[in-house]
C-alpha cells in the first residue's frame, strides 16, 4: 500500500498527513487543503503569541467566559466550540489532580489552553478529513497522531526513544485512535508542574495510546507534569477506562501499563516492570 | 531494581527484533546509565538488505540529515519544478542554533529535516541532532520496519519557524 502524503507547519509545529493512495488524489488534496484552513482558524483563535487573540484577551483579563458570544472575532459555532476546549481543559484539570491546569501555565501562572488545543485541532481536523471523502488517514500533529482506517488495515506506530531519539522504544499497532507523547527531551523542560511551581522533572517522556487525541496529549502532559507520581495516575487511569500509558524516565526505566500491552504484542510476556 | 534490569533487558531483546534501521546520527553517544548500553546494541542491527529500497526523497533526506553543516546554501536535488531539498538558514535562539531542511516533490512541502537544534534536554553526551518525527517515518519505511509515523515529542521554536521559512522560501512556497 504506497501512501499520498503532505505537510504544512501550523501551530508553531508541523502537521503532516498520509492516506492510502486508494483515495483520490484530488479528493485528498482538497480534504487536506480544508484541514490547513480549519486549523490556521483554529490557530489564530487559541494562538497565546498572538497579542489580540481571544485566548490572549482572556488571559490578559479583558474578556471573560462569559463574553464569548459577544465577540466580533468569533462567529457562533466557534464560541461553541470554544467553550468546548474550556470544557476539555476544565475535565483534564480534574482528572489529574490539577497536574494539566490550562489556567496555572508558567511563573507567574496564567491562562495557556495551547496543551489541550493542538490534539482537539487535529481531531477536528481528522473529522473533517473523513467527512470530505478520506476515511483512513495518519494526521501527525508533530509527533501527537490520529489514525483511521477503513477497518481493515491497521496502522503502525514507533515510539520514540527519548534518550536516543534516533532509535524507537516500542511499537504500537492502532487502527482507529490516538497516540501522544509527551516529552522533556526536545525542548528542555517545557512542561509545567503547576502544583510544584516549577518545570516537570523526573520522568523524561510519556506516551499514552487511546480513543481521542486531545484527551491522550492532555494525559501525556499532566504525567509529565506528576514526575515520579505519574505511575499512580496512569495505572488508575488505565484500570478505568481505554487510556494506557508508557513511561521513560530520566534513568532510562520504562515502564508501561497492563493494557498498553493490547497495542504493543511485543510487551507481551516481558516482565512487565512494577 | 533487579526486575526492572531484567524487563529492560528482556525489552530489548524484544525489541531487537523491531530495531531494524541503523542509526543515522554519527555523532550520537552511548550512555552509560541503565539500559543504554543493550538497547543501543539492538540499534545498530543492521537492516535487512533486501529491503533497501529507499524512496527518492527519502535518499535525499536521510543522507542530508547525517550531515552537521551549517551550511545556508540550497541544495536541489529533485529533478524539474521546485522539487528538491532546501536546507533552511541556521537561526540563532537564545539556545542556540536552530536550522531545517525542507523536502519538497510535487511541488509540495512534503516533509521536514531537522538538521541542528539546541540540546537543553539536560542529558550530558547526548546527541544534538534531533529529527522530525516525519523524516524518522519515511526512513523507517523505507528501510524495512513498515512502521507508518513515529510518536514523539513536539518539537516547536521560533527558530525552527524561521528557518523553515528561509528555505520555503528558496522552493519558491
Amino acid at each position: 500500500m504506497a501512501l499520498l502524503r503532505a505537510a504544512k507547519p501550523l501551530m508553531g509545529t508541523v502537521f503532516s498527513i498520509a492516506a492510502p493512495d486508494t483515495v483520490d488524489p484530488d479528493a485528498f488534496e482538497r480534504a487536506w487543503q480544508e484541514a490547513c484552513g480549519l486549523l490556521g482558524r483554529i490557530e489564530e483563535i487559541y494562538s497565546p503569541f498572538i497579542p489580540d487573540s481571544p485566548v490572549s484577551r482572556i488571559r490578559d483579563g479583558l474578556i471573560g467566559p462569559g463574553d464569548l458570544d459577544q465577540q466580533a472575532d468569533l462567529t457562533a459555532d466557534e464560541a461553541q466550540d470554544f467553550r468546548e476546549v474550556l470544557g476539555l481543559c476544565a475535565q483534564l484539570r480534574n482528572e489529574s489532580d490539577g497536574a494539566f491546569d490550562a489556567w496555572l501555565v508558567g511563573e507567574p501562572p496564567n491562562f495557556d489552553p495551547c496543551g489541550a488545543v493542538k490534539g482537539w485541532a487535529a481531531e477536528r481536523a481528522s473529522d473533517l478529513l473523513v467527512e470530505r471523502g478520506v476515511p483512513a488517514h495518519l494526521l501527525n500533529a508533530g509527533g501527537d497522531v490520529r489514525l483511521r482506517t477503513d477497518g481493515v488495515a491497521t496502522w503502525s506506530v514507533g515510539v520514540e526513544d527519548p534518550h536516543r531519539p534516533e532509535q524507537i522504544l516500542a511499537r504500537l499497532t492502532v487502527a482507529d485512535g490516538a497516540v501522544a507523547t509527551s516529552g522533556t527531551r526536545q525542548r528542555g523542560s517545557h512542561v509545567w508542574d503547576p502544583l510544584r511551581r516549577r518545570p516537570a522533572a523526573g520522568v523524561a517522556q510519556v506516551t499514552i495510546v487511546g480513543p481521542d487525541l486531545a484527551l491522550a496529549d492532555g494525559y501525556a502532559t499532566a504525567a509529565l507534569a506528576l514526575g515520579d507520581r505519574a505511575r499512580d495516575f496512569l495505572a488508575e487511569l488505565g484500570a478505568r477506562g481505554p487510556y494506557q500509558g508508557c513511561t521513560v524516565d530520566d534513568g532510562q526505566g520504562v515502564w508501561w501499563t497492563e493494557g498498553f500491552e493490547d497495542h504493543a504484542p511485543a510487551l507481551r510476556g516481558l516482565l512487565r516492570p512494577s | 531494581m533487579r526486575k526492572v534490569v531484567l524487563a529492560l533487558l528482556l525489552t530489548a531483546v524484544g525489541l531487537g527484533l523491531l530495531l531494524s534501521f541503523k542509526s543515522r546520527a554519527a555523532t550520537a553517544t552511548g550512555t552509560t546509565a541503565l539500559g543504554g548500553s543493550a538497547l543501543s546494541g539492538s540499534g545498530t542491527t543492521t537492516a535487512p538488505t533486501g529491503a533497501a529500497s529507499p524512496t527518492p526523497s527519502a535518499t535525499a533526506s536521510a543522507s542530508a540529515s547525517a550531515s552537521t553543516s551549517t551550511s545556508t546554501s540550497a541544495a536541489k536535488t529533485g529533478s524539474g519544478g521546485k522539487n528538491g531539498t532546501y536546507t533552511g538558514a541556521a537561526e540563532s535562539t537564545q539556545f542556540g542554533n536552530v536550522q531545517v531542511q525542507a523536502v519538497i516533490s510535487g511541488g509540495k512541502l512534503t516533509n521536514v529535516v531537522v538538521l541542528q537544534v539546541p540540546d537543553r534536554g539536560g542529558y550530558e553526551g547526548q546527541i544534538v541532532q534531533i529529527a522530525l518525527p516525519e523524516l524518522k517515518s519515511e526512513a523507517l519505511s523505507a528501510q524495512s520496519a513498515n512502521i507508518d509515523v513515529i510518536s514523539g515529542a513536539t518539537y516547536t521554536s521560533q527558530g525552527y519557524a524561521e528557518s523553515l521559512q528561509s528555505a520555503l522560501d528558496q522552493a519558491g512556497l
